[in-house]
Parts: C-alpha cells; sequence; structure tokens
C-alpha cells in the first residue's frame, strides 16, 4: 500500500534548516493498523504529510498503491488524494460554514460525484459513525467527539484504501476517545489500511503495528525488531521488505 | 461547478461580510447607467445636424460700438441709421463670390443666445411651451435650408423694421416647427390657427420639418418660431449660406469686408458647426467630470472586490489548506473564489438594476435627464461581471498557493 525507502526531508527557515525526516525506510500493507508515536517534535505529523502527499519529499522514493508518486503533477497529487486517502485531524478540520452533510459530501464533489451516489455514500458514512440524525447540524452545534465522528465520515465516505489520521483523539477526553478508537478499528477490520499518529501509549499498544520514531528516524518499528508480538494480525507476520 | 450550492450557502451564512461588497457594486451600475444616459442627449447632440444644412453656412455678427455708449451716432435717427448700416452689411455680404443667400436673424440656432417665449393656445391658458423665439427675413427659411412642410414663407412685404425687441407692430404671423405646431395642436390642425406667443397672437401661416432652438440638450430644442422682421439695433446677426466655395474662404471673405466698411465695429464670423461645438463645449467639461468620477468609482469598486476576496482568503487559509488536503485542485480553489466573487457581484446587480432605475426615474423628473434603457443596462452589467472577475483573480490566485500541508500544521 505505502512503499518509503530512504526518505528525508528538512526544512528551511530564514535562519536554519531542521532536518525532519532522515532515511526513512518504511512499507506499510493493505489492511495494516499502524500506530506512529514518539515525542513532540520528532517528525511524526512530517511524516504523515509525505505519505499522504500534502508535501513533497527532498529524497528518497515513495510508491503509494503501486505507484511511484514522487514524480506527479500537483493535479495528479490533489486526485489521488481525493480518491486514495482519507484524512482525520487532531483539530477534527471540519468546515465551519458547511453543514454535517456538506462536510462529508465535499470530498466527494470535488472529485465530480453524481448527486444520488453522493448522497447515498455520505448517508452511509454518516450511519457508520451513528451520527444520521445530525446531517443538518453545522460544526459549531457538535461536541469534540461527534465533529470527530463526522471527520471520519468525511474520510471514509469516498472509500479511501488508506485512512491517515493525525493524534485523532489529542483534543479528546478518555472516553470519547476510546469511541473513536472503536470506530478505526471498525474501519480497519473492514478492509481500511490506517496509519495513525498516536500519543496515547495505551492508544498505541493496541495498535497491531507499532512504529517509534525519534528525531526523524525510526527508532523502532515492532513489525520488524519483534515480529513475534503481532501474531494476532495476519498481515503483520509477513516480514517487510525494508532490510536494507 | 458541482461546488456551486455549496459556495451559495456558504455565502449565505456570511452575508453579512458580503453585504458591502453587494452594496458598492449596486452603487456603481446605477451612477455609472446614469451618467451614460444622462451624457446621452449629449452624444446624440454632438454629430447631429438638427435640421438645419449645417454645412456651407456661415454665421456673423456684427456690433457698432460707441464709446459713449449711444445707440447710433450724434444727430442721426438711431432707428434709420441702422436700416441702412444692416442694408448696406447685407449688400456686401451678398457681393462674396460663392454666397448664396443671406439672412438677418436676432440670433444663431443652438448658440445658447436666441431669446424664448412662452407659447400657448389661450392667453390665461396653465400649459405653455417654451419655445426659441426667432425674428427672420424672407430669406431665413431658406438661407438655413429649412424643410418647410405646409403653408408658405415669408413675403418681403410681412418684414418690418423694429428697433423692438418683440417686434409688436409687426406682420402677426409666424412659421413653427412641426414638434411645435404637434404640442399645441395635437390633432394636426395647426396651420392657420392662432397662438399666443408671450404677449402677441400670431397666427401659424408655415410649419418647416424642424427647427433647432436655443440649446442641442434643452428638451425644448425642438419647439421654436419665427416671425417676420429686422430688427434695427446696434446688434445685427447674419446667416450666409455658401454655395461652391470652401466656408472657411466665406467666412475669411465677410470678415474682411465688413471690417473694411466698419472699422470701428466689432465683427465675429464663425461657422454653424462651431458655434453648436461652443455651446456644447459647457457640457463636455461636465460629461468628462461625470466620466471621471466613474472612473473613480469603478477604481473603488475594484479595489472593493480585490480586498474582499483578499480579506476572505487571509480569513479562510485554514479552510483552504484543508480543501487541498482532502482533493481540491488548484483550479477548483481558484474557481471556488470567483464564483463567490460572481455571486456576490451578481447580487449587487440585482440591486444595483432597482436603484438604477429608482435613480433614473429621479433624474427625469427632476433635471429632464434621458431614460435608462436595457440596452444601456446590459454593457454595464457585463463591464461589472468581468470587472470584480479581474480584481478577485489575483487574491484567487494566491488562495490556490496555499499549501495543503497547512491543514495538519496550523492549530
Ligand atoms: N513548516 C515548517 N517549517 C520549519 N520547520 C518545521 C515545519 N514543520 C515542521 N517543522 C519542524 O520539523 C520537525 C518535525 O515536526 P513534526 O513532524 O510536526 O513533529 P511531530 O508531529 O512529531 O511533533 C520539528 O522540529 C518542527 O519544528
Ligand atoms: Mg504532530
Amino acid at each position: 500500500m505505502l512503499l518509503m525507502s530512504q526518505i528525508t526531508k528538512s526544512y528551511t527557515t530564514s535562519t536554519v534548516e531542521t532536518r525532519a525526516l532522515s532515511s526513512i525506510d518504511l512499507h506499510v500493507r493493505q489492511g495494516e493498523f499502524v500506530a506512529l508515536s514518539g515525542p513532540s517534535g520528532s517528525g511524526k505529523t512530517t511524516l504523515l504529510n509525505i505519505a499522504g502527499l500534502l508535501e513533497p519529499t527532498d529524497s528518497g522514493s515513495y510508491h503509494l498503491d503501486g505507484r511511484d508518486v514522487s514524480s506527479l503533477s500537483d493535479r495528479q497529487r490533489s486526485r489521488l488524494r481525493s480518491e486514495l486517502i482519507g484524512f482525520i485531524f487532531q483539530g477534527f478540520n471540519l468546515l465551519p460554514d458547511l453543514s454535517v452533510l456538506d462536510n462529508i459530501e465535499l470530498p466527494l464533489r470535488l472529485r465530480g460525484v453524481k448527486s444520488a451516489e453522493r448522497r447515498a455514500r455520505s448517508t452511509k458514512a454518516l450511519a457508520t459513525v451513528g451520527l444520521s440524525n445530525r446531517a443538518s447540524h453545522h460544526p459549531a452545534q457538535l461536541s469534540g467527539g461527534q465533529q470527530q465522528r463526522i471527520a471520519i465520515a468525511r474520510a471514509i465516505a469516498g472509500d479511501p484504501k488508506l485512512i491517515l489520521a493525525d493524534e485523532p483523539t489529542g483534543n479528546l477526553d478518555s472516553a470519547m476517545s476510546e469511541q473513536i478508537m472503536e470506530l478505526l478499528r471498525e474501519i480497519n477490520r473492514a478492509g481500511t489500511t490506517i496509519v495513525m499518529v498516536s500519543h496515547d501509549v495505551e492508544h498505541a499498544r493496541r495498535a497491531a503495528r507499532r512504529v517509534v520514531i525519534r528525531d526523524g528516524r525510526i527508532q523502532n518499528d515492532s513489525a520488524r525488531a519483534v515480529p513475534a508480538i503481532d501474531v494476532a494480525h495476519p498481515m503483520a507476520t509477513a516480514m517487510p521488505l525494508a532490510m536494507t | 461547478m458541482n461546488e456551486f450550492p455549496v459556495i451559495l450557502r456558504t455565502l449565505l451564512r456570511n452575508r453579512a461580510a458580503a453585504l458591502l461588497t453587494i452594496f458598492q457594486v449596486a452603487l456603481t451600475l446605477a451612477v455609472l447607467v446614469n451618467v451614460f444616459a444622462s451624457s446621452d442627449g449629449y452624444r446624440a447632440a454632438v454629430g447631429q445636424p438638427m435640421g438645419i444644412a449645417e454645412s456651407g453656412l456661415a454665421a456673423v455678427s456684427s456690433e457698432w460700438i460707441d464709446i459713449e455708449g449711444s445707440r447710433a451716432p450724434e444727430g442721426t435717427d438711431a432707428d434709420a441709421f441702422h436700416k441702412d448700416r444692416i442694408q448696406r452689411d447685407l449688400e456686401l455680404l451678398r457681393g462674396i463670390p460663392g454666397v448664396q443667400q443671406v439672412s438677418v436673424t436676432n440670433g444663431f440656432p443652438l448658440s445658447d443666445a436666441v431669446p424664448v417665449r412662452q407659447m400657448r393656445i389661450k392667453r390665461d391658458d396653465e400649459t405653455s411651451f417654451a419655445s426659441t423665439f426667432y425674428v427672420g427675413d424672407a430669406e431665413f427659411v431658406r438661407t438655413l435650408g429649412l424643410e418647410l412642410l405646409a403653408g408658405r414663407d415669408f413675403s418681403n412685404d410681412e418684414i418690418r423694421w423694429s428697433a423692438d425687441p418683440n417686434l409688436s407692430e409687426g406682420a402677426p404671423v409666424a412659421i413653427v416647427s412641426q414638434a411645435l405646431a404637434d404640442k399645441l395642436f395635437p390633432k394636426g390642425d395647426a396651420l392657420n390657427q392662432q397662438v399666443h406667443a408671450g404677449d402677441r397672437l400670431l397666427t401659424i401661416v408655415g410649419i418647416v420639418k424642424r427647427l433647432p432652438g436655443l440649446h442641442p440638450l434643452w428638451s425644448n430644442v425642438e419647439l421654436s418660431y419665427v416671425v417676420p422682421g429686422v430688427r434695427a439695433q446696434p446688434l445685427s446677426r447674419y446667416l450666409v449660406r455658401s454655395e461652391g466655395v470652401a466656408i472657411d474662404e466665406i467666412v475669411a471673405a465677410a470678415e474682411t469686408a465688413l471690417y473694411t466698411a466698419h472699422p470701428q465695429a466689432l465683427i465675429t464670423v464663425d461657422t454653424q458647426a462651431e458655434i453648436k461645438t461652443r455651446t456644447l463645449s459647457v457640457a463636455m467639461s461636465t460629461v468628462a467630470v461625470l466620466g471621471f468620477v466613474c472612473a473613480l468609482l469603478l477604481l473603488v469598486t475594484a479595489l472593493g472586490c480585490y480586498g474582499q476576496t483578499t480579506f476572505t482568503v487571509t480569513k479562510r487559509t485554514r479552510e483552504i489548506g484543508i480543501r487541498r488536503a482532502i482533493g481540491s485542485t488548484k483550479s477548483q480553489i481558484v474557481s471556488y473564489f470567483l464564483i463567490e466573487n460572481w455571486l456576490m457581484t451578481s447580487a449587487g446587480i440585482v440591486v444595483g438594476v432597482l436603484l438604477t432605475y429608482v435613480l433614473n426615474i429621479v433624474l427625469v423628473q427632476g433635471l429632464g435627464a434621458t431614460k435608462v434603457t436595457p440596452g444601456m443596462i446590459v454593457p454595464g452589467v457585463l463591464f461589472l461581471w468581468l470587472l470584480g472577475l479581474t480584481s478577485a483573480l489575483v487574491p484567487a490566485l494566491r488562495a490556490s498557493f496555499i499549501a495543503p500541508a497547512t491543514a495538519t500544521r496550523t492549530a
């Protein structure tokens, strides 16, 4: 699904150059649930942004769903984002002026899905997150947990193969967090690959595969280091190729 | 285009912010179209001869001036002196090669210096029509090249010489313009009817197709009449019609001839075309000022659209990042803001069309402005659409360069 090798990324401001990622090798297979953790500033968001085609890399190669994406145009990257990837953000990132239904339908609109199909898909996604009765509300009228569930509905409405979540429970209390995690596990069980950044040790531990990142490098990858632990997950037992 | 309903709903939720732009566009349209309508008469007048054969016509003024301020030289009878002077002028002018007709008149058409009288059917009628009042000799109609539609021209024995500006004892007849005849007698039976012109009772003996009056932009410019006579006064005016010789040569020859005959007189010779242009130049500067005001207004509106779009783009930086992250292409971002601008401009145009008509009604009633027609509004609407889109383009393009990563980088 996702194959990175020797990815590096630096940010240059007027005064300093920050190396956010160095020599990242990561292989995530179809259907995996990967929890990405590490201290603040270690490069988790950067890695997710690169994975989600939100930012270009400096060097290294990246294949997404079997495609080499390093040389794609901005337009092609936008299309891939809309067709292949669902994003879930820490701050929910719903559009405040749009109703719940309009928010969920937006990615579908952007890729030109006809209104009947749009409506069917968004209604289904809304049902999956259990908020069918909130379709015409606006984000400000919902609690944080509800907003994040709407954001999840938006992410899954387009049937993405990959969901990227950056600290999806970071702004929620523990009860709400548990709901969200359960939802994500359910989505993963249905076959969608998930890469999730999480601060929460408990959430990270329950993921099938855990990757720890520090100072822009992968410090520990449960799939590589101790593959036996993850027998519960059939995918995780397959050895990733990053043997270089 | 798929996003159109979403853009509309977003705009409706934020309508307070859009009101300023909408109002600005509405006001600009209303002012623009009304200024255009007001200058319509001017633009029409510029190229129009208004019924007189303008080319080949010269306008000559000759004023006998006395330093002491008396009407005529010491010891002479003033009326007789001026009658004699004018007759000699006429002879001189008729002697110039290429001159066909010469007529004495009290004023030149469209010169902004001809008297106006109220025309009524009965002496105590409430309704009256302000009409330009010409005094002319038997050559007047032919010299101006007027088209006599009904009745007759003046005969030579109707021409009285008088110092009285109203020519009170002259022959009580008049030739009127068709427009004036129709105003006074809508049934079309004006010929041989009597009318009150100021204090005089006149019989209409002739109707000419058109006879332009005081000012080309005056709403009553087509209402004019002429009575037979010559005013024996220090200031005399002649219309000179040439044929076969360039009008400039006639003008130069007339100047020389009259100046040689009366070295102490004030001689002015113009072409009739120059007279009209001079009268319009005042209006022309007004039109220029209004045009400048319109240009300023358009500039302010363009800046307004630019500012409005820049403001929303800045305010929605994060939202644009989110849209980009979930799959919006750059061109979809650009079209989002262009459509949003177009919707606001269009709302402004709807209000503006109403405002245009309201303002026009006021101007028509108050100042006699031209009525606004759809033909004037349509170009204004197209222009404002274009102006709005052009002004919104730069901020919209800027919006498309907001990085998709903004969605994950700003809290
Ligand atoms: N746009 C940017 N400009 C400069 N430095 C950046 C930018 N984004 C991130 N960084 C830096 O890159 C490093 C990794 O950041 P990030 O991936 O956000 O870390 P994490 O998500 O693990 O907290 C940090 O040192 C951060 O300051
Ligand atoms: Mg982060």
